[in-house]
C-alpha cells in the first residue's frame, strides 16, 4: 500500500511539470508583444521595456523556462502588474476565503447528495425517488448566478437573516465566519448535491441488482444495514471519484459566487487578473488550481486504496 | 399433509411482472420437507426451482415479484405472512440460504470474517471479536485450510470452491433447521462438485438440518437426496421419494432427463435430448404444459391441463396417460 501510495506521489511529478509549462507557455501564446499587450493603450516605450525586462520577455525562450522554472522551485511566481504585490501573496492572500468557501459547501454537497441518491435508489421508481430525482436535475439545471441573487433577496434583503456581501477571516470567530460564508457555500451545494445525488443513485442501482445483496438479506440482516453497509460501501469508488471531481469544482468554480457575495477569494482573483491583462497573476492562479486537482486526484487515489480491497491488491 | 413436516409449500403460484403484465413463473406448486430429509428438485433452466426456493424466504426482487396464492408453512406459521422483523429473525438463524454463484454472492469489500461474523452477531448477540472466533471454527467445520488467517481475506483472493465453502459456513452459522441449497455447484468444477456435495450430506448429519437441494443435474440428485420433486415449466410434474423415480419414471419430461444422463460407458454418437424447449411462461401452452415436447402425447394432453395424480406409496405424476396405464391411481389430490 505504501508503495502504491509513493508510486503515486512520483507519477504526480512529471504532471506538476507539465502544468508549469503549461502556465509559462500561456505568456508566449498572446498574440503580439505581451509587454505591448500588459503595458495598455498611450503606454511609453519605457515602461513597455521595463515590462519586457521585468518578465525576462527579452531572453531566448529556453532561457525564459529556466528561469521560470527556477524561481518557481523556489517558490517566486513574480509580482502582478496591478496589485503593487507579488502573485504568490496575491494568492495566498486570498486562497483561504475560496477554500473556506469549498470546505463549507463541500460538508453540506456530500451527506445530501449521497442521502438524496441512496434514498432514490432504494425507493426506485416509487414518488420519493421522483421528488429525489426533481431536486437533484432542479439544482443541476438552474444556473449558480439566478439562485445566488434570488437568495441574496430572500435571505439577507427580505428576512434580513444573513449578510448579503463580505468576508470575515475565520480568526475573527467560527460563528460570524460561518454566518458570512454559510450562504455562498449552500447556493454552490445546490448543483453539486443534484451531481453527487444523481451519480450515487446510480451506482447504488447496480450494486443493490448483485447477488450478494441477496446474500445479506438471506442471512437476515435488515434492510437500513444491507443498504449502507453491504450496498453503499459498494458505490464508494464512484462516489470518491464525484466527490474529488467536485472538491475541485468547487475551488476553480465559484468564480460566480465570489462574486454575487463579494468575497475576496481566487475565483475574483482569476477574473480580475484577466480583465486587468495581469498576466503573472493570470499564470499564478493556473498553476494553483492545476496543483490542486493533482493534489485531490492522489488524495482520491489512495482514498480508493482504503475503501476497496480489490484495489488494495492489484 | 402430516403434522411431522418441518416445511410445507402448498398452492404456491408466483408471478414476475414483464413489460406491465404479471406472468406466472410458478403455479400451484406443493412441496413438503420432513426433518432431516433432502428434498431435490430438478428441472432444467426456467423450470421454476429457483424461484420456488426464494420464496421460501421471500427473497425476490420486491417489485418485480408477487406471490399470487399459497402457503408456506414454518413451524406452523405461513412465511409468506410473517412481519418484515419476524422473517429477518428466521432468515440466517432458522432457515439459511446458498446460491448458484459464489463469485458473486460474497460481498467484494468486507472480509470473510465479518461476513460469517455477522449472521452471529445479528441472531446470537455476539460481539465483533467473539463472532470472528467463532467464524475460525466454522471455516474448520467447512474444511477450510489455514483458517486463522483466511478469515481476514476478502473474497476476490479465494477460488469457487473456497468461496462456496464461506457461503456455507456462513449459512450453518447459527445452525438452522433448514438449508436451501440452490444449484451450489452449478458454476464450480466437476471435482470440486463432489467436495461441496459431500461437505453438505455431512453437515446435514452433523447438524440435523433438513436440506432442500436444488439442481439441473440429475446424477447429484440421485446421489445425494431422499426425495424428488421433478419441474417442468413452473410446476412440479413428479415427485417420489426413494430411487423409485429413477427405476421408474412415472412422468415422460422424468423420463426424457433421464435419458440425457450421458452414460461414461456408452459410446453413442449423439447424446441424447429433450427436443424443443420450455414454453414461454407469457404464452403458456393450453392442456399438459410438457406436451408439444412429449413423444407419448395423446389427444386429451393438448385440451385438459392434468392435475396432480396420488399414486400412493408418496409418489406423484401430472401425467394421467402414465398413471392409468400403471394402473396406480389412488386419486387426485
Amino acid at each position: 500500500m505504501l508503495r502504491l501510495i509513493t508510486f503515486r506521489l512520483a507519477h504526480a511529478v512529471p504532471i506538476l511539470l507539465i502544468i508549469a509549462v503549461l502556465a509559462f507557455l500561456l505568456m508566449q501564446l498572446l498574440p503580439g508583444d505581451p509587454a505591448v499587450l500588459m503595458a495598455g493603450e498611450g503606454a511609453t516605450p519605457q515602461a513597455i521595456q521595463e515590462i519586457r525586462q521585468r518578465l525576462n520577455l527579452d531572453q531566448p525562450l529556453v532561457r525564459q523556462l529556466g528561469t521560470w522554472l527556477l524561481h518557481l522551485a523556489q517558490g517566486d511566481l513574480g509580482s502582478s502588474l496591478q496589485l503593487n504585490q507579488t502573485v504568490v501573496s496575491a494568492v495566498a492572500e486570498r486562497l483561504p476565503v475560496s477554500l473556506s468557501l469549498a470546505a463549507i459547501s463541500l460538508l453540506i454537497t456530500v451527506p445530501a447528495g449521497i442521502m438524496l441518491g441512496v434514498v432514490a435508489a432504494y425507493a426506485r421508481d416509487s414518488w420519493l425517488d421522483a421528488v429525489a430525482m426533481a431536486v437533484a436535475l432542479i439544482g443541476v439545471s438552474v444556473p449558480t448566478f439566478w439562485i445566488a441573487i434570488l437568495s441574496v433577496i430572500l435571505f439577507s434583503v427580505t428576512l434580513g437573516w444573513l449578510p448579503s456581501a463580505g468576508y470575515v477571516p475565520l480568526s475573527e470567530g467560527f460563528v460570524p465566519w460561518l454566518l458570512a460564508l454559510i450562504q455562498p457555500a449552500i447556493v454552490l451545494a445546490l448543483f453539486q448535491i443534484g451531481f453527487l445525488a444523481r451519480m450515487t443513485r446510480s451506482a447504488m442501482l447496480d450494486v443493490l441488482d448483485q447477488d450478494f445483496i441477496r446474500t445479506a438479506r438471506a442471512k437476515g440482516v435488515v434492510e437500513s444495514v444491507v443498504l449502507w453497509k453491504h450496498a453503499f460501501r459498494n458505490t464508494l469508488i464512484a462516489v470518491l471519484t464525484v466527490v474529488g471531481y467536485i472538491f475541485s469544482l468547487l475551488i476553480g468554480g465559484s468564480v460566480i459566487v465570489e462574486q454575487v457575495f463579494a468575497l475576496p477569494g481566487v475565483g475574483r482573483l482569476v477574473v480580475q487578473a484577466v480583465l486587468t491583462r495581469d498576466y503573472p497573476l493570470v499564470q499564478g492562479t493556473l498553476l494553483l488550481f492545476g496543483f490542486i486537482f493533482v493534489l485531490i486526484n492522489i488524495a482520491t487515489d489512495i482514498l480508493y486504496l482504503i475503501v476497496d480491497p480489490r484495489v488494495r491488491y492489484d | 399433509m402430516s403434522e411431522s413436516n418441518i416445511l410445507e409449500i402448498s398452492g404456491l403460484t408466483v408471478e414476475f411482472r414483464s413489460g406491465g403484465r404479471w406472468i406466472t413463473a410458478i403455479r400451484d406448486v406443493d412441496l413438503t420437507l420432513a426433518p432431516r430429509q433432502c428434498l431435490g428438485i430438478v428441472g432444467e433452466s426456467g423450470s421454476g426451482k429457483s424461484v420456488t426456493a426464494l420464496s421460501i424466504l421471500r427473497l425476490h426482487p420486491a417489485k418485480s415479484t408477487r406471490i399470487a396464492s399459497g402457503r408456506i408453512l414454518y413451524q406452523g406459521r405461513d412465511l409468506l405472512a410473517v412481519a418484515p422483523g419476524e422473517l429477518a429473525r428466521i432468515r440466517g438463524s432458522e432457515i439459511a440460504m446458498i446460491f448458484q454463484d459464489p463469485m458473486s454472492s460474497l460481498n467484494p469489500v468486507l472480509t470473510i470474517g465479518e461476513q460469517i461474523g455477522e449472521t452471529l452477531r445479528i441472531h446470537q448477540g455476539l460481539n465483533r471479536a467473539d463472532a470472528l472466533a467463532k467464524a475460525v471454527g466454522l471455516l474448520d467445520m467447512v474444511r477450510i485450510p489455514d483458517a486463522r488467517r483466511r478469515v481476514a481475506e476478502y473474497p476476490h483472493r479465494l477460488s469457487g470452491g473456497m468461496r462456496q465453502r464461506v457461503m456455507i459456513a456462513m449459512a450453518i452459522a447459527c445452525r438452522p433447521k433448514i438449508l436451501i441449497a440452490d444449484e451450489p455447484t452449478t458454476a464450480l468444477d466437476v471435482t470440486v462438485q463432489a467436495q461441496i456435495l459431500n461437505l453438505l450430506r455431512d453437515l446435514r448429519e452433523e447438524l440435523g438440518m433438513s436440506v432442500i437441494l436444488i439442481s439441473h443435474d440429475m446424477g447429484v440428485i440421485s446421489e445425494f437426496t431422499d426425495k424428488i420433486a421433478v419441474m417442468y415449466a413452473g410446476q412440479v410434474v413428479e415427485q417420489a421419494v426413494g430411487d423409485g423415480l429413477f427405476d421408474a419414471p412415472m412422468h415422460p419430461y422424468t423420463s426424457g432427463l433421464l435419458r440425457a444422463i450421458p452414460n461414461i460407458d456408452r459410446d453413442v454418437d449423439r447424446l441424447a435430448t429433450i427436443p424443443g424447449s420450455i414454453p414461454d411462461a407469457a404464452r403458456m401452452v393450453p392442456g399438459c404444459r410438457f406436451h408439444p415436447r412429449c413423444p407419448e402425447a395423446l389427444e386429451s394432453c393438448r385440451s385438459e391441463a392434468p392435475a396432480m395424480i396420488d399414486l400412493g406409496g408418496l409418489r406423484q405424476t401430472r401425467c394421467p396417460p402414465r398413471a392409468e396405464r400403471q394402473g396406480m391411481i389412488g386419486g387426485r389430490s
